[in-house]
């Protein structure tokens, strides 16, 4: 089977803050991957390359077969951090805006959602609370039928009820045979759905494993974790 | 997918310009029922309205324009126009056509604005204009001819769609240079200071290209000609206009265009 992400010796700087150094990874499609480590080990900055938000990097990066291009940013769906919706637009607009760009994406299904999320259509995200907009752009990327989702931090900065449903979206929506890329340092409550960890620091791949029932051979995620980045404490 | 990033990109823009539109068109409404009313007061206060906000339409338009590129593509925006899948040459031309579209409409506003203002207050004091204009241009009867008044019409408007259009070459091309990894430290000031400094070597460039390469468009009886001499000394055939500057500008937008979209494509990024 082809991969579905493949990087090799790939490396990135912010001036002489070397952010990733000589990565290289190989992931075959279908499996859930975590990419973990702690706050600025360069794990925004990888996604940010796999989605071609950032291009000017060393090494190299295929998705699909393809560079980071048209081709690629097709069939990845992808949640970013920050809010990055205009704050003019309406939860229709947004859902008109994607259907207009993603033959993948499903408007009924979206239309749908926004009832279940309790998000009012017509709302201008301006007025939205913070927790209503980051719903907002969950229900866009899941409502795609991508090959990759790159979920950076979805759970992050929220209470434990709203992860508990964020995951559960995640979960239930995504097609069956994608690829789910997820960073988090919220390791507790998602490691129970990882086929494969990634953990990177300084840089560089620290551990690289796949997982069954949450457990790296007989330590739980969370334990290798700790083990892995304490020297960042 | 050109046509639906320009669709889109006229939704986006609209909301910050259509308001000036809006202010512009109450205001026309105000002064004609003045008119009509003849209370002097309201008429003198919404004419001075009404010539404020051509100027101001102007500027809204201009400021709205880099604020948006630089918002949609270099903002928290730019996640979602950077990650669309659309060709970033695309993304560019997107953004330039709507942005020259609303410098223009904003152009046309504000001199259709200061026109009819003028025949409004003709009408005012009860003078016939278009008599004083046809007077005033059998004056020039004979130079320049009727065809070259028409060659003249166009050549101006093809010198304002050639302004706008390197306004926005130049701005686009700093915005995006000062979001590449050498200048992103220096934030927005940057940008500033990449714009002027393009202008400048730009006007440099113009002044040395004048002296060697004189290439200047003569009004005649018989309309406009290409013109090389290198003085006017030795000419004598009535109004000459050099275009060697207009045809650098061309150029170099074009170079900036190219030189934006390459940097869009593979240098930039996003924070």
């Amino acid at each position: 089977m082809s991969s579905i992400i493949q990087i090799k010796g790939l490396s990135k700087s912010y001036g002489s803050q070397q952010v990733l150094d000589d990565l290289s990874v190989d992931y075959e499609p279908g499996q859930f991957i975590g990419l973990l480590g702690p706050n600025g080990c360069g794990k925004t900055t990888l996604i940010k390359i796999l989605t071609g938000l950032i291009n000017d990097y060393k090494g190299e990066v295929l998705i699909d077969g393809h560079k980071p291009d048209v081709h690629t940013k097709n069939i990845i769906a992808y949640l970013p951090e920050k809010s990055y919706l205009a704050d003019w637009m309406r939860p229709v607009d947004t859902i008109k805006y994607m259907a207009d760009f993603y033959a993948d994406f499903d408007s009924e299904k979206a239309i749908k959602m926004l009832d279940t999320f309790k998000l009012p259509p017509k709302q201008k995200i301006k007025s939205m609370s913070k927790g209503m907009q980051e719903k907002l752009q969950l229900l866009l990327v899941v409502c795609r039928n991508a090959k990759l989702y790159v979920l950076d931090e979805p759970i992050g900065g929220v209470d434990p009820a709203a992860r508990a449903f964020i995951l559960d979206v995640i979960l239930k929506n995504l097609p069956q045979g994608s690829t789910v890329l997820i960073s988090t340092h919220l390791i507790h409550d998602v490691e129970g759905v990882f086929d494969r960890v990634l953990m990177i620091g300084n840089g560089k791949v620290l551990r690289n494993e796949k997982v069954h029932a949450g457990l790296m051979g007989e330590q739980t995620i969370e334990d290798v974790f700790k083990e892995v980045f304490s020297y960042a404490w | 997918m050109l046509g639906k990033l320009i669709k889109n990109e006229f939704k986006i823009s609209a909301n910050s310009i259509l308001n000036i539109y809006l202010a512009a068109a109450i205001t026309i409404v105000i002064m004609l029922l003045s008119y009509f009313t003849k209370i002097t007061w309201i008429s003198t206060l919404s004419t001075v309205a009404l010539l404020a906000i051509s100027g101001i339409a102007v500027l809204i338009t201009l400021v709205a324009v880099v604020s948006n590129f630089y918002k949609t593509l270099y903002g928290a925006q730019g996640y979602l126009s950077f990650t669309l899948p659309v060709k970033s040459g695309q993304l560019l031309a997107s953004k330039a056509i709507v942005s020259f579209a609303w410098i223009l409409l904003s152009y046309i506003m504000a001199v259709a604005i200061w026109v009819g203002v003028y025949f409004y207050a003709a009408a005012k004091i009860g003078q016939d204009r278009i008599t004083t204009i046809k007077t005033l241009l059998q004056l020039f009867e004979g130079v320049p001819g009727e065809k070259a008044i028409k060659q003249l019409l166009i050549f101006a408007c093809v010198l304002v769609f050639a302004q706008i259009a390197v306004f926005i070459a130049e701005i686009y091309f700093a915005i995006t240079l000062a979001n590449t990894k050498t200048f992103q430290k220096m934030g927005m000031v940057s940008a500033i200071f990449i714009f002027f400094a393009i202008f400048i070597v730009m006007q440099i460039i113009i002044g040395i290209l004048t002296s060697y390469v004189p290439i200047a468009l003569t009004v005649g009886v018989d309309g406009l000609m290409l013109s090389f001499e290198q003085s006017m000394v030795n000419y004598t055939g009535g109004i000459s206009i050099g275009v060697t500057g207009f045809i650098f500008q061309i150029i170099a937008a074009t170079g900036l265009f190219a030189g934006t979209a390459y940097l869009m494509k593979n240098k930039v990024n996003i924070k």
